[in-house]
């Protein structure tokens, strides 16, 4: 007996009730602790887009006001508006999807699961898809349509404008899904989908990191300069690109002009259509013929590294060295993950936010001249003779600050990156004192570069005389030892070595109390370092004698936290990974 | 066969909550053989051998490598054994070659020597070619042959492997069982778990079969057939000890 095959539509809606019941379950078997997150998060997202709405509407008033209207063509600008949304909601979508369409058709491996059950291969490869733009669509919806109701409302368009304005939103999603699906093929085919996704999420820190510090500086953009944003935004949209063609056709349907309204939204439609289409059945016949699955490049090798004869037998005996000194288990473990750390991007993403933080410091210390103080507010008023001593000081402060969001990071996840590997570790004749050493090597070597580094700039802008450079080196020294300390215990105390994702290394809850506990511990150190110092200064009292009770200060908590805390989780390290 | 076992377990058990996961295991493995561990899914396999290697601490009972204490002399201990996981969970962005000179820094192996037998073992596991590309880039035979190679790096006298020949194509199942036959005759005591019964039959001197968590029988295979029904197969002695599958109940429901 002949079965029936299902409809495409039917399994669609049968792999998105899947998702349904997976999300349900999930949400069944979490825990208080999970479920209260899963809350909170779900109501800072609602928060959030509420937030947006109301800056829509906000916007719009913005752009009616009288002095905009003086200083702009607002016609224009309205007229644009639509082109500019569908183009910003067609990159977006672009961009988005191709992270979400690389994690679902190559990274959740369920792929060939559903292929292999009873259902139609295209309702596959659209649910797949749908699930893969659905939270974006739905964001960008929630931003985007409002502006575009409120702009029909306030221009009294036509009400066909209102419908086809989320007919057109959806078609041009589409498009931009299916655009992305055959980038991800194409790229996969070149490169392993694992390695895209540590690219993509480390541009993907990068961008953000990036952007939100560089917010944070320079937040305060002058009318100007936002006019001339609005400009440089309406020049983007030409209305010869196809991604102007629904917002131009949208318009001509609000306004009344029928014929040429339904000519360019019927062609963005049937375009949508068919480029989504096209990239379905493409995809498909590219996943079964096996093109999308082989890669072609070489497995890459790891570089071996031949120097010239002379620095080869340099760096030979100083490695020599080093590794009698540190011992060669401490040795081993410390070149080995000083090298995952450079050639694993998932591990490199978790710091790349502190090395950007402490790269924009370093913009900001030149381009401010070494006057740290110019404008930023940093720094209290003080008397005049006073004042260029202290902030001579507030180069060290950053730097320590720099350091410390590096090594909090690099000592808490220091266990935990050994991942599903660390029965290597565990299975060696080493001690739980020296796997704990090397780890605070790990943690604490790259910080102390990295933070001499930035004081060595700090020093040469800010003119910062011999005596405080050393005090500040070994400020530095002495703080992140401590720092290192600190966030390595609770490392070892939250260790997580069954994470999938990098953000989930460290336990949730010792996690949380360990970044508060390094941060009063900072505070603490940076304190003793350098209020002292700087009273005397204010007080005009010997200013060695400031540095002398600093240092013996500033040493006593820093050392305590290098050792205590580290001496009093020691047996610990023996049982990590052990139920 | 040596006079002192290698491994010697005595009431060792591992308790999760109320459930034993290994129940009151006694058993010793000495230098020169070939010790297979066999039992159902769940039995408490892997259980015994993270006891053994150093992985898990037992919940009472004592487990001796070469006369020391697992738990209270770790480090000499494991100075004597390698250990083969049943997944060759490596450091992905190592290359092989980086991987066993970090193996050999682990086990304090000077510089040269380490290199030499790192070279040695490459070659012999035909991994040669591959040795400077990232284990990334590896096939699971790969890195299964680099785990081993890296648990016998140091020379070890006991060597422990968890299901060694899963997921390996036939050339590399056999190298491994050359080699872990040729290291016995050599004197190394190797304690092997495994699902397929006809390596344990045709490799292993001794057998023991664990079901829920407690060791019901160890032995040669002459000496399991006389707890058996007599001239039977491994597969038969396993199966009447551990309950084999009804295969009646199957056939029904396939219908």
């Amino acid at each position: 007996m002949k079965t029936p095959a299902p409809s495409v539509w039917r399994s669609v809606l049968k792999l998105q009730r899947l998702q349904w019941v997976l999300l349900v379950s999930r949400w069944r078997r979490a825990g208080w602790g999970r479920k209260i997150v899963y809350i909170v998060t779900t109501l800072g997202g609602l928060a959030v887009l509420v937030g947006i709405m109301v800056a829509s509407g906000l916007l719009l008033r913005f752009l009616n006001s009288p002095e905009l209207q003086e200083m702009v063509d607002v016609e224009l600008f309205f007229g644009q508006l639509p082109a500019l949304l569908f183009t910003a909601a067609f990159v977006g979508l672009l961009l988005t999807s191709f992270g979400a369409l690389l994690q679902t058709l190559y990274l959740s491996g369920d792929l060939e699961f559903l292929l292999n059950a009873p259902l139609p291969a295209r309702a596959i490869f659209v649910a797949k898809m749908v699930q893969a733009i659905l939270p974006t669509l739905t964001f960008i919806g929630f931003f985007g349509l409002p502006l575009l109701f409120g702009l029909g409302y306030g221009m009294r368009y036509t009400w066909l404008y209102y419908p086809l304005a989320v007919v057109l939103f959806v078609a041009v999603s589409l498009a931009a899904t299916g655009i992305a699906a055959l980038l991800v093929m194409g790229i996969v085919r070149i490169f392993p989908a694992r390695r895209v996704g540590e690219v993509l999420l480390l541009i993907t820190t990068l961008f953000f990191t990036f952007f939100g510090q560089m917010g944070g500086r320079f937040g305060d953009i002058s009318s100007e300069q936002s006019l001339e944003v609005l400009h440089t935004a309406t020049r983007l949209t030409p209305a010869w690109s196809p991604l102007s063609w629904p917002g131009v056709g949208l318009i001509a349907l609000g306004e009344g002009r029928w014929l040429p309204g339904l000519a360019l939204s019927g062609l963005v439609l049937a375009c949508s259509g068919g480029i989504f289409y096209a990239a379905l059945i493409t995809a498909e016949a590219l996943y079964f013929s096996g093109w999308a699955n082989v890669q072609v490049s070489l497995p890459r090798r790891a570089r071996r590294e031949q120097p010239q004869p002379g620095v080869a037998r340099r760096a030979e005996t100083l490695a020599l060295g080093l590794r009698r000194l540190f011992s060669p288990p401490v040795w081993a473990i410390l070149v080995k993950d000083l090298r995952l750390l450079r050639r694993d991007l998932h591990n490199l993403s978790q710091v790349l936010s502190s090395l950007v933080f402490g790269i924009i410091y370093l913009i900001a210390t030149f381009t401010q001249g070494g006057d740290l103080s110019t404008g930023s507010g940093e720094i209290p008023g003080v008397t005049a003779a006073s004042g260029p001593a202290i902030v001579a000081h507030v180069g060290i402060g950053i730097a320590l600050f720099v350091g410390w969001s590096l090594l909090s990071r690099l000592a808490m996840m220091g266990f935990s990156q050994e991942g599903n590997a660390y029965w290597i570790l565990k299975t060696a004749p080493v001690r739980g004192g020296r796997l704990l050493f090397a780890k605070f090597l790990v943690a604490y070597l790259p910080t102390y570069a990295l933070s001499t580094l930035f004081l060595i700039a700090a020093a040469l802008f800010q003119r910062m005389s011999l005596l405080l450079f050393v005090y500040g080196l070994a400020a530095l020294a002495f703080v992140l030892a401590g720092a290192a300390g600190v966030n390595l215990t609770f490392g070892v105390l939250g260790a997580n070595l069954e994470w999938e994702d990098p953000r989930q290394m460290v336990r949730g809850g010792v996690g949380c109390l360990g970044s508060l506990v390094g941060m009063l511990y900072m505070g603490l150190s940076m304190g003793a370092f350098l209020a002292p110092p700087l009273l005397f200064i204010i007080f005009d009292l010997n200013i060695a004698l400031g540095y002398s009770v600093g240092l013996v200060a500033g040493m006593l908590i820093s050392l305590s936290c290098a050792i205590i805390p580290l001496w009093a989780v020691r047996s610990r390290v023996a049982r990590i990974g052990e139920r | 066969m040596q006079a002192a076992p290698m491994i010697v377990t005595k009431a060792l058990t591992k308790q999760y909550g109320d459930k034993f996961a290994v129940n009151q295991v006694n058993f010793e493995v000495y230098g020169g053989e070939i010790f297979g561990f066999l039992g159902p899914n769940g039995a408490g396999k892997t259980t015994t051998i993270k006891m053994i290697v150093g992985l898990l601490r037992p919940s009472s009972g004592v487990v001796r490598v070469g006369g020391y204490d697992v738990v209270a002399q770790p480090l000499q201990a494991k100075t004597l054994s390698g250990y083969v996981p049943d997944q060759p969970n490596l450091y992905a962005k190592l290359s092989g070659r980086e991987m066993l000179r970090f193996v050999g820094d682990l086990y304090d192996i000077p510089r040269a020597e380490a290199e030499r037998r790192s070279d040695e073992l490459l070659r012999r596991f035909d991994l040669l070619e591959a040795a400077d590309n990232l284990i990334d880039s590896y096939s699971h035979g790969m890195r299964q042959k680099t785990a081993l190679a890296a648990a016998l790096l140091h020379q070890p006298r006991l060597l422990v492997l968890d299901e060694p020949t899963v997921g390996l194509d036939p050339k590399s199942a056999r190298l491994i069982k050359d080699i872990l036959r040729q290291l016995a005759d050599q004197g190394t005591a190797v304690f092997l778990s495994t699902h397929i019964l006809e390596i344990a039959e045709r490799m292993c001197d001794r057998v023991g079969i664990i079901n829920r968590g407690e060791l019901i029988a160890v032995g040669t295979l002459a000496q399991l057939r006389q707890l058996g029904a007599g001239e039977g197969s491994l597969e038969d002695i396993f199966l009447q000890l551990t309950g084999g599958p009804d295969a009646f109940d199957v056939a029904e429901v396939l219908g």
